[in-house]
């Protein structure tokens, strides 16, 4: 079976599709021919390009990422497929897919699957079911359309505990270092923590799984060798086993890689030792998530962590030669249009500039985190009640403590401290 | 371990579609319309899916615009930038207003979806020359207020009111001359060849590449890039071609940025931009330098002293005009750029340094050596005063003052390839040829540049030949002969060795190859002779002796061998 995986950036430049290609690895090795077309202002494509693409591959299942910024290109790229591949079947996973409301679904004509478990265990069952013919029971995992036309939500699959029981994209060859220059690894997933804006816990989980320390090694070593050796770790906590991340740094240094290493963690998951051992693996730059400056309202938002805790951290990293970026943002549960400048205040004492990650957002409330499953309850005031139910509220909203004019205000501020205009990278 | 990498096809690859569709349209409205709408609702199926259609002139009855709409209905995944190009000196012109409503429809679909808009109007108000840009102001604000992103077109020099009014306004401004001849294609295509280039201010070694791939149709024809379009190379009309292609000349684009990148310096006045037109200006010189279009880089520079703001930044840019015009052998000005840097507070010493290679440059080594003491005596600083008596001993080499050369080469820094090797020069010119000979194995040992390995090794066959250590000689001789194109000096000095050994028929075949590169080397002549004497071929020696001869009288032993053998 053809299959087209789409990974679309419209509005920014080429990323490594790691989670398309986790999928395109699995459906490889199942046999099906697929294509994994990376998609972006940077990498740009015209519509006839892409439908002829489409037309001579003929897919028989095309998916895609899908988020909130890109959700209207997802659509219109869905229908394009559908007339240029009669019969084929779309799915959509990714952040705003694995908790979009099941009434939403109504809406999406142009949608047959939406994924809510693993994405590798259910790309092969939704293969499987295509294969198959005729559905007629819903896909474990997914929401499906069955042929009826009617919605179904399939059994929850359990993920993987040994996440090397995955095939990797990088040594299976999907992926070549030397397209990208910058390569995206994922190394371990979920988190134990429960902060109320955040959706990885629910959706990878409340515990963090974890390939393999030789498997890490083995994925940086391709890296490594055939690319440019720049790796971007979008694990959520990097650090949080203290024996497998010096286990993989001591094996960096010990294989003799050159790398140049983005990572993100907690500052309570960080000590001198492990800081200096980081700078001496090849890791530039150390991204701590500080949300807010203000214990208050790290507290509410059920952030465990001490402001001080992670000053300390920024503090020895810089001192140890390392770049720190500190993600935070504004509009949080509790916090005034004060304590939101606090927290750039804070940043900019900490020694850090406030450039790239550092540049703080608004707080973009997605499907999935706690507070969107009950905003009253956090104090959110939505400013709009006629969006589409398979958009999340995102940034239109205004908190009991800070009005749409206070967050404008906060954001202004911290535009002006910009070193670079202020955009982030990470969203 | 990479497994699975050895097994990897093509096709696995993660797939691109195509490398670069065109992204940039730039549509010269003055000619027919009709055949161009028709051009381009087939051209905005194969450009970007994200593409920027500039409009330079009218719009008549709207039918591009017309056309974009179109597009963008049948292409819901597609997003268009539309710049038009409208007279601002009178409020708001009706093509505007078309525009405007236009893009309403999509802003509303842009709120309803939370995306972007995908028709973003981008109305460039021309202020014609003499007019008074208030209106146009007026009107940009309005605009701006309806989620439009206007620019100004002025044709008069911006005063510093006009500039701060349009910087409060976020507008951009495009500036064209009202004294010559500067069409709005010029313009525009001048400010996407600044745009593309400054955004890739931070990717080393990319700088010089081709722009965001764009196409320029103008008069019916369509043109590769604005380049072309000025050279009037066109890939053909509009019937032609209706799939736009970008296959840019690579070979033009240095070219291209460097003049636009000389001319920018009002314009980055003009939208505050100076900090970073300066650094553009640098960065292009530094990559026009790697090049080595030298002019093309000064150039730059110039620019950049123009968008300097303190004098240490002017000063900066002044030594980088310089080194550029140093190495385009504009001496003067380099030297004049110099003494500009020095007034502007660039370290006397540094100034002095680099004015002792103009001197260098100039062949003047006395005045040179002034510079250089000038500069050691300021206090290198910066400067590595092993530097400097390196280039001191280099001044002293070219005078032929051996004895200074060695002091100097004495103080400059721990000893390198290239500094054993100077040394060996000073005491071979010096008639020492047994130093001579331990500098140049010092050398060796010391890893010297593969280019150098042939001078290194000529010379220590030359000290060789002098010291009578002729087989020895022989080898480096005929080593050095390999490794550098071979000049009078190799073939004479392995040519005498070889005679020194008895080994005639190889000398005079040395003497051969040396009157061959210099057949005005009479003593080569008579040392051909020499050797045919020794071998026995007495008339044919007897015939190199008095062609020897002919040309130098006084070769004693040419006559004294002529004697013998013939006469």
């Amino acid at each position: 079976m053809n299959v087209v995986l789409i990974d679309l950036h419209p509005h920014s430049d080429p990323v490594t599709p790691i989670s398309l290609a986790n999928l395109a690895a699995v459906l490889r090795r199942q046999g099906h021919a697929t294509d994994l077309l990376s998609l972006s202002s940077g990498r740009p494509f015209s519509p006839a390009a892409l439908r002829n693409h489409l037309h001579e591959k003929q897919p028989r299942l095309v998916g895609f990422t899908a988020y909130q910024r890109n959700f209207f290109q997802v659509r219109a790229i869905a229908r394009m497929a559908k007339q240029a591949s009669p019969g084929c079947r779309v799915i959509i996973g990714g952040p705003q897919a694995t908790f979009m409301p099941e009434h939403a679904l109504t809406d999406l004509p142009e949608l047959d699957f939406v994924c809510r478990g693993e994405g590798e265990l259910v790309i092969r069952a939704v293969a499987e079911a295509i294969d198959g013919g005729s559905i007629d029971d819903a896909v474990p995992g997914t929401s499906t359309r069955v042929s009826d036309g009617s919605w179904l939500r399939g059994d929850p699959v359990a993920p993987a505990d040994d996440l090397d029981a995955y095939p990797s994209p990088w040594l299976d060859g999907v992926l070549d270092p030397a397209d990208w220059d910058e390569a995206i690894m994922l190394t371990s997933r979920g988190c134990p923590h429960h902060c109320a804006f955040c959706v990885t816990p629910a959706a990878f989980g409340p515990t963090t799984r974890a390939h393999s320390v030789e498997r890490v090694l083995e994925d940086i070593s391709v890296v490594s060798r055939r690319g440019r050796g720049r790796l971007w770790f979008a694990d959520p906590n990097f650090s949080y086993d203290a024996e497998r991340v010096h286990a993989i740094l001591e094996g960096i240094a010990h294989r003799g890689l050159a790398v140049e290493m983005w990572i993100e963690t907690r500052a309570d998951m960080l000590d001198s030792d492990l800081l200096r051992l980081l700078a001496r693996a090849g890791v530039h730059t150390l991204a701590l998530g500080l949300e807010s400056a203000v214990p208050r309202v790290l507290e509410r938002s059920g952030k465990a962590i001490e402001p001080e805790a992670i000053r300390a951290a920024a503090v020895t990293a810089l001192a140890a030669g390392l770049d720190v970026e500190l993600f935070s943002q504004y509009g949080l549960p509790g916090e005034t249009r004060e304590d939101a400048l606090q927290t750039l205040r804070f940043v900019q004492d900490c020694g850090v500039a406030v450039r790239g990650n550092s540049n703080a957002q608004q707080m973009q409330l997605y499907f999935g985190s706690a507070i969107i499953g009950r905003p009253e309850a956090h104090g959110i005031r939505p400013l709009r009640d006629d969006l589409p139910p398979y958009l999340a509220l995102g940034d239109e909203f205004e908190t009991e403590w800070m009005s749409r004019r206070d967050m404008d205000e906060v954001r202004a501020a911290w535009s002006a401290a910009s070193a670079d205009g202020g955009k982030r990278i990470v969203s | 371990m990479e497994r699975g990498l050895g097994r990897r096809r093509q096709e696995d690859r993660v797939v691109t579609l195509s490398r670069a569709p065109v992204e940039w349209l730039f549509l010269d409205a003055d000619a027919p319309v009709g055949p161009l709408s028709s051009w381009l609702a087939d051209a905005l199926e194969h450009c970007a899916w994200s593409c920027h259609v500039v409009v330079a002139g009218s719009d008549g009855e709207g039918r591009l615009l017309g056309t974009v709409v179109d597009h963008l209905e049948r292409e819901e995944v597609a997003l268009v930038y539309f710049h038009l190009v409208a007279d601002g000196s009178f409020g708001p012109a009706p093509e505007v207003a078309d525009l405007m409503d236009a893009a309403a429809r999509f802003q509303d679909q842009a709120y309803r979806e939370r995306t972007g808009a995908r028709l973003v109007p981008l109305p460039i108000l021309e202020v014609a020359p003499g007019a008074d840009p208030g209106p146009a102001l007026g009107t940009a604000g309005e605009l701006a207020a309806r989620l439009a992103k206007p620019s100004l077109l002025l044709r008069d020099a911006p005063d510093e009111a006009m500039i701060a009014a349009a910087a409060a306004l976020g507008l951009r401004l495009y500036l064209g001359s009202n004294t010559r001849d500067s069409s709005l294609l010029e313009i525009l295509t001048a400010a996407h060849v600044l745009d593309s280039t400054m955004a890739r201010l931070d990717c080393a070694g990319r700088l010089l590449d081709p722009c965001r791939a764009h196409n320029v149709i103008a008069g019916g024809r369509v043109f590769d890039c604005g380049r072309q379009w000025r050279r009037g190379r066109s890939r053909g009309g509009l019937a032609d071609d209706r799939a736009p292609v970008w296959q840019p000349d690579a070979s033009l684009c240095a070219g291209c940025i460097a003049d636009t990148v000389a001319g920018t310096g009002p314009s980055m006045v003009a939208n505050q931009r100076k900090r970073e037109g300066r650094e553009l200006a640098l960065r292009t010189s530094s990559a026009l330098v790697d090049t080595g279009a030298h002019l093309a880089a000064a150039e730059a520079a110039v620019t950049a002293v123009e968008l300097s703001q303190t004098p240490e930044e002017r000063a900066d840019a002044l030594i980088q005009t310089a080194l550029c015009r140093l190495a385009a052998g504009q001496l003067e000005g380099a030297d004049r750029a110099l003494l500009e840097a020095r007034v502007n507070g660039a370290p006397a010493n540094l100034v002095a340094y680099h004015r002792a290679h103009v001197q260098v440059a100039w062949r003047d080594d006395i005045e040179a050596l002034d510079r250089f003491s000038e500069a050691l005596d300021l206090g290198p600083d910066s400067l590595s005063a092993e530097d400097l008596h390196f280039e001191m001993a280099m001044s002293h080499i070219r005078l032929e003052e051996w004895a200074d050369a060695r002091t100097h080469l004495e103080q400059a820094g721990r000893p390198t390839a290239t500094i054993a090797f100077n040394l060996g020069v000073c005491d071979v010119n010096d008639g020492r040829a047994e130093r001579a000979l331990v500098h140049f194995d010092r050398a060796l040992e010391l890893g010297p540049a593969e280019e150098d390995l042939g001078r290194i090794r000529f010379f220590r066959g030359f000290c060789l030949k002098e010291l009578g250590r002729f087989e020895e000689a022989v080898e480096d001789l005929r080593r050095s002969i390999e490794l550098e194109e071979p000049e009078l000096a190799h073939h004479n000095s392995l040519g005498f060795c070889l005679f020194k050994l008895g080994r005639h028929a190889e000398a005079t075949a040395c003497f051969e190859r040396a009157v061959a590169a210099d057949p005005g080397s009479a003593i080569d002549w008579a040392n051909i002779g020499v050797n045919l004497e020794r071998l026995g071929e007495d008339e044919r020696a007897a015939e190199m002796y008095r062609r020897a001869l002919g040309m130098d009288g006084r070769i004693e032993f040419a006559r004294e061998g002529l004697e013998r053998v013939g006469e």
